[in-house]
């Protein structure tokens, strides 16, 4: 098979494929159908010319066969015809009926389909000669009915040798007579004799008249059988043919008697004669005519002309009969061709169905059935099952499938290889991922319990990562995370583990260890290496690391809390100052878990209004009247009380309860400005906090900037406070923001300064209009000499930059005095007022307008309320 | 100028060659026709007639290679003769022109008793020495029973005088019941074409030889399984071979040994096969008296 197979791949060109396949299979099909149509179409042109045909000749056959036979029986009325009358009309009928005959059976011989018939030609041929024999017969027949010598042999006996006779002997007896008479009539023995004559005379006539009456007999001219009554006219013919003897002899006695004259003696004699002459043609005409053969057209017709036509006839029916025979097997094969052409629709239905049949079973199994196999090696490899076999076939087809499915099947293996390692690795530094790391732990722990060793787990978190990534952009960050991985892998064993975990967390699986010393080793390796310069982009940086450690089995069996353990420690080294390691403590779970209390706490305070917005004046310095109020956010714990937000800040930036607070305050300070405005007429600026990662938020400001303009305040009354760092890590972004805040009237005000890293050109190049000086640096002056020229230098700076300068927490006169000396601005502080619920500011409002008209300051100084608009030139 | 018109004193050369040419065929034929004057030349010569049960041609080519086998064996010349009729055919049994001769068995008996001729061997074909007559009709005829062919028409083959065609097939039928002009006679050319017309329903039943329906040439023609036998007679000796009576017993028993133990060679095998006889079986005369019986019995002749 596969040989035959081969073959055909070789001889065919593109038999290999499915296409090519079809293909030659169509033109088989089309050659098949094609081929069956003509020869279908010849098969029924041949038999159908050939049938009409053998239908026209067997047509003029059967013509001329009937002619024939009209003929014969024109012939059998018109020899009756010659038989009775012999008229040449009949004859003349006769001959015509033979003619025609002839010619009929002529053109019976002439017709093609019988000359190539052998059997037919033999049966016209025997007609032939049958027709010949019969015309010959016939021929006779006339000679012999117009003769009528010939046509009764007894005529030419009674002719020719009767009535001679007859008329002798009556002659003789006439001479006899005369001589009696001419003699002597009176003489006795001549009158006896010339009565004896008379008689004589009487009888021959009698006996001639009987055997009249016998021929009539026998020419039926009378009723009853002819041979009845040529038996009794033959009796008596003999009666008087005895009678006449007896004469005879008394004749013959006168004669010896000697009465005869010599005249009388020679009639006599002839009498004797001419009756012995007479009866033996009698005898013979009885002879002939008691006979069948009496008549011979009579004979003839019964001998030979009878039973010719009778063979005529019998052969004329074999000829028809062989015409029937052919007829029918025409109409058979017709039929036949009819039932054929039917079986071949039938046959061609059943090719048809066959194949179809075969066309599906071939398409199965030459395409179904592999598309199907490849189909389920896809579905085993898409649930990564192995053992996934495609099938082998010969059709091109299939075999490209099979090349394009293994193709696939290794691009996929290849893909999922590198899907895998993206799955399990970090994608910036190559370094496994958290995915990988989960699985590395569970392995090492393991491993640590086979081997009854350590494990030690550390959390490295970045510090202030997020500041360079911020400030010097993603791609520098991006950077230096690859250095560090670099450097960390510089750090520990081949058989260690380092993965990313994400952002700027790392994390180190220390494996086989004996004593916590080795992982302490390798944590201040780690520290030393981070904390030596990277040079990324021709910058400078310097990064350190804060490392939370845990040791398995000591802290943690679990890997999940491994993990948490070493998280807390990390973030317990950053609550410690950063760029140190902490190993994990029982103690600092409990931290952890007060401040997931916290978010669980401040998430069900904005919930339950637990907040409050307390105000906190701020005085003009020269005239001591509230100018502004600073909202602040505190927190009314149903079991810790009231807590500022200070302690909870961090929280709510990290579980984003940062952004809805925000606005929550932002609305109740514009409330509050306008319970001020229009209950104590103080239209007051109102200053909230806003934090550097809300103020990068664009979609957080968009909100912010349309809840304000719902608020009915002119833009000038607000004040919004961010910190030096919210600069620093974002400028160009922030400074965005702040040149939109401040193009819409909103003031910018730097709170903490100092505090924090600040950058001149920063302060200088953003729309700051106020400086708040931060508290710890008002705290000691005037005492302290340092803060007090950092705080006097603060305000020239602001001063410089045309800034309004408000100093934060000043609680003492004296530190006041020190204020007005150097010029400040403004002051906030204890000294003047706490935060004050919204009730209470309106009541200090009152107070001061009771006390001072208008005015108002607890250190009795004069406040000029800051004027929108006003703090810059 | 014996040959000129006295009438009209016109001589035809047509005419007078014709009857010169027929006067000397008549002078050169009469050697032929008197073989109880036979010419020194033809004196050791044996004349074998074969009856035209097929077409003159077809017949000389069949019984040539027997003719030639038995001249050999015998060592003397044997001329095959073949008619084109049964009338030329009969009129030579008549006249004794043939030494031996082939004939069906109602020529046989009437020879044997008008002319003397006397059997010595029958025919054996397809292994068969006998054979009946049979009336076949269509199964779907409806015909069951002679009686129910009576106004119907019956073809026989052959003529009036085929034994086991016509005579026999009548007997079949006076036996039950029906005598002729009970139904309609017609003829067929032989009785391969009858039963091939009861075939065709040209006729209802056909008289024919009871081995006609197993010939490859009417089976190639027709479906014979759609023919039954409606009756059939009993088994009747098969075609006869006879010798003229005056032929010397020596002679006979030699044509007679020669013919019958022709199967034993091979030359004899294949002019027998060439026949489309399987074999020439040793027979006697009183094996025809069933025929004879027959004869009389439907023909009124006493052979």
């Amino acid at each position: 098979m596969s040989s035959v197979m081969d073959r055909l791949y070789t001889a065919l060109p593109g038999f290999q494929s499915l296409r090519g396949r079809y293909l030659y299979l169509a033109l088989l099909f089309i050659l098949l159908l094609g081929g069956s149509a003509i020869y279908g179409w010849n098969y029924v042109e041949n038999i159908s010319q050939q049938h009409i045909g053998n239908i026209k000749h067997r047509a003029d056959a059967s013509t001329s066969v009937n002619d024939i036979a009209e003929q014969i029986r024109v012939l059998e009325i018109a020899l009756q015809r010659l038989i009775l009358i012999p008229s040449k009309a009949n004859i003349a009928e006769v001959r015509s009926a033979l003619e025609l005959k002839d010619a009929a059976l002529e053109r019976l011989k002439n017709v093609p389909w019988v000359q190539n018939e052998n059997v037919l030609m033999s049966l016209a041929n025997g007609l032939s000669a049958t027709s010949g024999q019969l015309q010959t017969e016939i021929e006779r027949l006339i000679d012999v009915r117009t003769d009528e010598m010939q046509w009764i042999p007894a005529n030419r006996i009674m002719q020719d040798e009767m009535l001679p006779h007859h008329l002798a002997f009556i002659s003789a007896v006439d001479t006899a007579l005369d001589q009696v008479i001419d003699g002597s009539p009176h003489d006795p023995a001549q009158h006896k004799l010339y009565q004896l004559l008379v008689e004589l005379q009487r009888t021959w006539q009698q006996l001639v008249s009987e055997f009249r009456l016998y021929i009539s007999n026998r020419m039926g001219m009378y009723p009853g059988t002819p041979a009845a009554g040529m038996l009794a006219r033959a009796t008596n013919i003999e009666v008087y043919s005895a009678q006449i003897d007896k004469l005879m002899q008394k004749l013959a006695q006168h004669r010896k008697n000697g009465a005869f004259e010599f005249d009388i003696s020679a009639a006599y004699q002839d009498m004797q004669s001419s009756l012995n002459a007479w009866r033996k043609g009698y005898q013979q005409v009885d002879v002939i005519l008691a006979s069948d053969n009496w008549r011979t057209d009579i004979a003839l017709l019964n001998d030979f002309i009878n039973p010719l036509l009778s063979r005529f006839r019998e052969q004329l029916s074999t000829l028809q009969l062989e015409l029937s025979i052919n007829t029918a097997r025409d109409i058979t094969r017709l039929t036949q061709v009819a039932r054929r052409l039917s079986d071949s629709v039938v046959v061609l239905a059943i090719i048809g169905i066959t194949f179809v049949i075969s066309g599906f079973v071939f398409f199965n199994r030459a395409l179904l059935s592999p598309i199907g196999q490849v189909t389920h090696a896809l579905k085993k490899v898409s649930r990564s099952a192995t053992g996934a076999q495609v099938p082998e076939s010969s059709l091109k087809e299939i075999r490209d499938l099979t090349t394009a499915f293994r193709e696939m099947q290794e691009q996929v293996r290849t893909r999922e290889r590198h899907l895998d390692h993206l799955a399990h690795h970090d994608s910036l530094t190559e370094l496994p991922n958290r995915t990988l790391f989960h699985d590395r732990l569970d392995q090492a722990l393991l491993h640590a319990d086979r081997n009854n060793r350590l494990l030690g787990l550390m959390f490295l978190d970045l510090d202030n990562f997020k500041t360079i990534n911020d400030g010097l952009g993603h791609e520098t960050g991006d950077l230096l995370l690859r250095s560090v991985a670099a450097r960390l892998q510089a750090c520990v064993r081949k058989s260690d583990t380092i993965a990313r975990l994400g952002g700027d967390e790392f994390a180190i699986l220390v494996e086989d260890v004996d004593t916590v010393q080795q992982v302490e080793r390798v944590s201040r390796k780690v520290l030393d290496k981070l904390s030596e310069l990277f040079r990324i982009d021709n910058r400078q940086l310097y990064i350190t690391t804060s490392i939370g450690i845990t040791l398995y089995p000591q802290d943690e069996t679990d890997t999940g809390k491994l993990l948490k353990n070493a998280d807390i420690a990390m973030y317990h080294a950053k609550e410690l100052g950063r760029n140190q390691y902490q190993f994990y403590s029982r103690d600092m779970t409990a931290r952890i878990a007060e401040r997931i209390e916290i978010e669980d706490q401040l998430r069900r305070a904005l919930k339950n209004n637990e907040f409050e917005v307390y105000f906190q004046p701020v005085t003009n310095l020269e005239s001591g009247a509230i100018i502004s109020a600073e909202a602040l956010l505190r927190w009314h714990h149903p079991q810790r009380g009231l807590i500022s937000a200070g302690k909870y800040i961090d929280i709510l930036e990290q579980t984003g309860l940062i952004e809805p607070l925000t606005l929550w305050v932002l609305q109740k300070a514009c409330a509050g400005h306008r319970y001020f405005r229009d209950n104590c007429q103080m239209p007051i600026c109102i200053s909230i906090n806003l934090s550097g990662r809300l103020l990068r938020n664009r979609a957080f400001i968009d909100t912010m900037l349309s809840h304000f303009d719902d608020a009915d305040i002119a833009a000038e009354y607000l004040i919004v406070e961010i910190t030096e760092d919210t600069l620093l890590e974002d400028f160009k972004a922030s400074g965005n923001v702040l040149r939109t805040l401040s193009e819409k009237g909103i003031r910018i005000s730097m709170d903490d300064f100092g505090t924090r890293q600040s950058s001149l050109s920063h302060l200088r190049h953003a729309p700051i209009d106020i400086v708040k000086i931060d508290k710890e640096f008002i705290r000691d002056i005037p005492h302290e000499p340092g803060d007090s020229r950092l705080v006097a230098a603060i305000i020239a700076m602001g001063h410089g930059l045309q800034m309004k300068v408000v100093a934060e927490g000043v609680e003492k006169q004296e530190q006041l005095e020190f204020l007005r000396a150097h010029h400040c601005d403004f002051i906030q502080g204890y000294l003047f007022s706490p935060a004050l619920p919204v009730g209470q500011m309106s009541r200090l409002f009152e107070r001061a307008n009771r006390t001072q008209g208008g005015s108002t300051g607890k250190a009795g100084g004069n406040v000029t309320p800051l004027k929108p608009g006003s703090h810059r030139s | 100028m014996g040959f000129c018109n006295p009438l009209t004193g016109i001589c035809n050369p047509l005419h007078h060659a014709t009857k010169a040419l027929l006067l000397g065929l008549a002078l050169f034929a009469v050697p032929a026709h008197c073989d109880d004057t036979p010419t020194a030349a033809a004196e050791n010569e044996l004349v074998l007639g074969i009856f035209p049960r097929r077409a003159a041609v077809v017949t000389k080519k069949m019984f040539t290679p027997l003719a030639n086998y038995l001249s050999q064996q015998l060592g003397r010349p044997v001329r095959l003769e073949t008619t084109h009729d049964f009338v030329s055919f009969w009129d030579n049994v008549d006249r004794q022109r043939y030494d031996i001769v082939h004939f069906n068995q109602y020529h046989y008996v009437r020879s044997h008793k008008t002319r003397g001729y006397r059997v010595i061997l029958k025919n054996e074909e397809h292994g068969r020495s006998t054979i009946a007559s049979t009336l076949f009709v269509r199964k779907d005829s409806g015909i069951h029973s002679i009686m129910e062919l009576k106004g119907r028409k019956i073809v026989f083959g052959g003529g009036k005088t085929a034994m086991l065609s016509y005579i026999t097939a009548r007997h079949l039928l006076e036996a039950g019941g029906l005598h002729e002009g009970d139904y309609l006679t017609t003829f067929a050319i032989n009785p391969l074409r009858a039963t091939i017309a009861v075939f065709y329903q040209q006729a209802s039943a056909a008289g024919a030889g009871d081995v006609v329906v197993r010939l490859p040439r009417v089976r190639q023609e027709i479906d014979v399984s759609e023919l039954k036998a409606l009756a059939t007679s009993q088994p009747m000796a098969h075609l006869p071979w006879a010798v003229k009576q005056n032929m010397s017993k020596q002679t006979r028993d030699r044509v007679q040994n020669i013919l019958s133990q022709a199967k034993r060679s091979t030359q004899g095998r294949k002019a027998l096969s060439a026949a489309r006889l399987s074999n020439l079986i040793i027979a006697t005369d009183a094996e025809y008296d069933p025929h004879r019986e027959i004869i009389r019995s439907v023909l009124g002749e006493n052979y």
